[in-house]
């Protein structure tokens, strides 16, 4: 007895999966369950001799001979007239003139048009169609140019499309093999389902609000399509997984398992796969030697230095003395830039002392000018020395003055000013020719 | 009956692999063209538990810029001495298998030599163990197959400078 599963004839498993989708597809306009090719090499004939008629010289008609010519051997010859005469009589290949006897043919658009429609068919299994569908209708919608009932009519379809996919993806769910799986998931891989049904049920809402019932019952079975898409996926991932198919997964899927999986979930990959761990490399030689040479480490701890003693002096003071000495300084360098005069013009001065010392000295200066005990005065002018070669590429006019100290009796300030005299009377007297005398009175 | 490349292979991986007489004999003629060894780490009836090794003068020369090895730090070294120390105890034998010793007792005799106990715990419990240079159950230590595996010019060595291990001066 013969151990393969009867054929009953109507099953259709002598056909590939392709052809069995093309012959549903043909079936609303078939005369008999024969009238679809079995073999899905012939769809490459057809294609052939489409492409035959696809250039300008085309234009007269080609005969039997050129079109078996211009395929280049795609099929054997009889393969091609048996072919050529199911085209002849479906009209894909239509004689140039309608009359007897005519000798050569031309393709018929529609006939290209269903080539490209089985290619589409094939490579996206009818789901492109239900994409169309909603698209068209959003589009229509959109420019305001849809009537209520086609709408009606377009969401009917749609939902109706929805249902049967997901009625047909539920049962290969229930019952299909994996690899017949991973074929029908390939068609179902659009993740924009729901974000367009739901602009086109917006937009439904909107203009049609009595159709937002047909518009809510599409919303309902396009998620209970997704679910099913979901379920599939699930399948096919947990199949694939037990199968160790690392094909099944795409980057973006490797990544949120990177990121989501626990370590005994992405340990289970590995569990059957043998691993030579690389093993250190020791012999008796490095043992000896570790033996002799090793010495434990022994840290010896240093005592941080010790912080200089508090001292006993009070630090405002201090601070106030750091003060004075800095303001006695400034006024011992422009005592020394008057040369005992009552003013004196910086400029040169300035621009000749180089960088940063002009700017260090200005600096000195413009703080002796801000203090009112002091008797200094900075003035500066609007003008603009450039000099690109020196080191004071940039100054303006300085000159420094000598003006009436703002004493305030009783105060502090008062007997800063009378230390600024004893410094000015120093520094002149530094710089005078008669130092000696002056610095006496 | 496994294929001598696989054998090999997972007596490469797994430290030991447990074969028939007629395997080993295929898998011995395999390795001595490949200038290594086989060797008995355990037998069990009609199986053995077999090691792979480097056949005597065949061995990598980690010292030369060719081969650059994976090597084990001080502590875990000391604590392999340690170990070789405490369980060869028959020295005109095979170190391997040698007698086991208690943990407790490596960790002593490695501590007095200033080594931290916790490092000399970890370097028994990972390096040495997952090397397959030592096996270690909750309570002793005892050598393991890659020693089995060192070639009788190095087993000579350790002979020469086995008073030097840790261990046997006791």
């Amino acid at each position: 007895m013969d151990d393969e599963q009867l054929n009953l004839g109507f099953t259709g498993q002598h056909r590939s999966p392709l052809m069995r989708r093309l012959a549903a597809m043909a079936a609303p306009i078939a005369t008999d369950a024969g009238s679809v090719i079995d073999d899905e090499e012939l769809l490459g004939v057809a294609r052939a001799v489409c492409d035959a008629f696809s250039h300008d010289d085309a234009a007269g008609g080609l005969t039997r001979s050129e079109i078996a010519a211009r395929i280049n051997g795609a099929c054997s010859p009889a393969a091609l007239e048996t072919r050529l005469g199911v085209f002849v009589r479906m009209e894909l290949l239509r004689p140039i003139l309608d009359k007897k006897h005519q000798q050569r043919y031309v393709l018929a658009p529609a006939g290209l048009v269903g080539v490209l429609v089985v290619d589409r068919f094939s490579s996206r299994g009818g789901v492109e169609e239900l994409l169309s569908l909603l698209d068209r209708t959003a589009s229509a919608l959109a420019r305001h140019e849809a009537d209520a009932p086609a709408v009606s009519a377009a969401l009917e379809s749609c939902r109706a499309m929805f249902a049967v996919f997901a009625n047909e993806l539920s049962r290969l769910v229930a019952t299909a093999p994996l690899n017949e799986l991973l074929d029908e998931r390939r068609f179902h891989d659009d993740s924009n389902f729901m974000s367009r049904i739901g602009d086109l049920q917006r937009l439904v809402t909107d203009q049609f609000p009595q159709l937002d019932p047909s518009a809510y019952k599409l919303l309902l079975e396009a998620q209970r399509y997704v679910g099913v898409v979901e379920d599939l996926l699930g399948r096919v991932l947990d199949e694939g997984g037990g199968a160790r198919n690392f094909s099944l997964l795409d980057p973006e899927e490797y990544l949120e398992a990177a990121r989501t999986a626990s370590v005994d979930e992405l340990s289970a990959v590995a569990a059957d796969i043998a691993f030579d761990p690389a093993r250190p490399w020791v012999d008796a030689g490095a043992v000896i030697e570790a033996v002799e040479k090793y010495r434990p480490k022994r840290t010896v701890r240093v005592r941080p230095p010790e912080p200089p003693a508090p001292s006993d002096e009070d630090p405002v003071e201090q601070l106030q003395a750091r003060a004075n000495q800095a303001t006695r300084r400034r006024a011992l360098q422009a005592e020394a830039l008057l040369g005992g005069g009552e003013d004196k013009e910086l400029t040169d001065t300035l621009r000749g002392s180089g960088w940063p010392a002009a700017a260090h000295t200005l600096a000195d200066l413009l703080v002796l000018d801000g203090l009112p005990e002091q008797p200094y005065r900075v003035e500066m002018g609007d003008a603009l020395y450039v000099d690109a070669g020196s080191a004071v590429t940039y100054a303006s006019p300085a000159r420094l003055e000598r003006r009436e100290a703002r004493n305030d009796p009783g105060s502090t300030q008062s007997q800063r000013s009378e230390e600024t005299n004893e410094v000015v009377a120093l520094a002149t007297a530094a710089s005078h020719p008669d130092g000696d005398r002056l610095a006496k009175r | 009956m496994p294929e001598p490349a696989f054998t090999l292979a997972a007596m490469r991986a797994g430290g030991t692999y447990a074969v028939s007489e007629r395997d080993r004999a295929s898998a011995e003629a395999v390795a001595t063209k490949l200038g290594r060894r086989v060797v008995e780490a355990a037998s069990h009836g009609g199986t053995a538990s077999l090691a792979l090794g480097f056949a005597d003068g065949y061995e990598p020369n980690p010292g030369d810029e060719v081969v650059s090895v994976r090597r084990l730090s001080p502590i875990p070294l000391v604590a392999l001495a340690a170990c070789i120390g405490l369980c060869w105890t028959e020295l005109d034998q095979s170190p391997y298998p040698g007698s086991p010793v208690s943990i407790d007792r490596v960790l002593e005799v490695t501590t007095e030599l200033g080594a931290p106990h916790s490092h000399l715990l970890g370097a028994l419990r990972n390096e040495l163990s997952m090397s397959g240079l030592i096996e270690m159950n909750e309570t002793t230590v005892r050598l393991g197959p890659a020693i089995a595996a060192w070639t009788d010019a190095q087993v000579d060595t350790l002979r020469r400078f086995a008073d030097t291990l840790p261990g046997t001066d006791v």
